[in-house]
């Protein structure tokens, strides 16, 4: 009787041990969420100074005393004015995290001040902008950003990353 | 009876090991913040200071000169204006200076457009030899205030007129004259 449940068992243990290494998947590492990054299998990165992550690890763009990185003085945008930063953000690829030799980043600006642009500024922004982040790469992310109407004060706005993995359109 | 249990422990806990690490990355999307304060012209990343009380900060945080009664800082007493056919100099009228976050230098284009006789130059007036401009390029550096004065030329011009004008503040990063900012 007891063999016999001894033997049922090995039989259960194999067959469970088979069905596994069928399904194996050749290196796929748990979802690591990078304490230096925020986006999870895609890497959103802040580039100093004009953004930064957030005390939950979120990835924010702030020109005010609240950042990090204010100096003390250069407390923030002046009236009807208009600034270009390039390289706020940066988007980055790694095959082995996401799975794709190639992804395709959507950023959109949901607040009328802010537009974007990719790599350096050749004098063209847009509400959104989309592109190709292939394998090993990362794509600066740059801002503009107009006063243009605004009175002094504290602004909040957000903008939003899509992400997937393959070519755009 | 635990024999059979620790076993079916064991044979529960090798599926979830196998089973649970296998996700692709299929979509990611997130919503972030942009935290933006707008100041006064003097509190800003470029600054535009009053130097002399012919320059004051507006209620809506610009820079403005103004040399007449309508001046904030005008109190009965004081002159109301310059006088006909005469040149003044004013130096150090109002200030540009840089607080960028990422200290570099910048260069800042001035450009004044409107009334006839207002000239502009930077730093000390040196009679003879400095010649004001309505299109300025100057080099600022991390820190550093660049002084701006006026020169007004009221030739030809009568009692009761009313000069007027806009002052257009353009900047790059790096000096100017540099291969990548203006000649």
């Amino acid at each position: 009787m007891r063999t016999a449940l001894k033997l049922g068992a090995g039989i259960g243990i194999m067959l469970l041990l088979l069905i596994g290494a069928r399904g194996l998947y050749p290196a796929d590492p748990l979802t690591v969420v990078y304490a230096a990054s925020d986006g999870g299998n895609l890497s959103v990165n802040p580039l100093p100074p004009y953004s930064h992550l957030d005390g939950d690890g979120f990835l924010v763009v702030d020109i005010s005393p609240d950042s990090p990185f204010y100096p003390g003085e250069g407390d923030g945008l002046s009236v009807n004015s208009t600034y270009v930063f390039e390289g706020v953000f940066e988007i980055g690829n790694n095959q082995s995290e996401t799975g794709f030799s190639e992804i395709c980043v959507r950023i959109s600006s949901n607040d009328p001040k802010v537009g974007f642009f990719v790599g350096s500024f050749g004098g063209t922004w847009s509400d959104v902008v989309e592109f190709s982040v292939m394998d090993g790469e990362t794509i600066g992310v740059g801002a503009r950003i107009s006063t243009e109407g605004l009175s002094p004060g504290d602004y909040w706005g957000d903008f939003t990353i899509e992400a997937w993995g393959g070519a755009c359109g | 009876m635990k024999k059979i249990l620790g076993l079916v422990i064991l044979m529960a806990g090798l599926l979830i090991a196998v089973t649970a690490s296998s996700a692709n990355f299929a979509y990611f999307h997130a919503d972030r913040n942009v935290h933006i304060q707008i100041v006064p012209d003097d509190n800003e990343l470029i600054d535009l200071e009053p130097l002399q009380p012919y320059a004051y900060i507006s209620d809506n945080g610009m820079l403005v000169v103004d040399l007449s009664h309508n001046n904030v800082n005008w109190e009965e007493g004081f002159g109301e204006g310059v006088s006909p056919n005469s040149t003044y100099v004013f130096e150090e009228v109002f200030g540009v200076s840089n607080h960028l976050w990422e200290e570099t230098p910048i260069c800042m284009n001035i450009t004044y457009s409107g009334s006839g006789g207002i000239l502009f130059f930077e730093g000390d007036y040196v009679s003879g030899t400095t010649v004001g401009a309505t299109n300025l390029y100057v080099t600022v550096q991390p820190g550093e205030v660049v002084k701006i004065g006026m020169i007004i030329n009221s030739t030809d011009m009568d009692a009761g007129t009313s000069l007027n004008g806009n002052l257009g503040f353009y900047a790059t990063a790096g000096v100017c004259g540099a291969p990548q900012g203006p000649q």
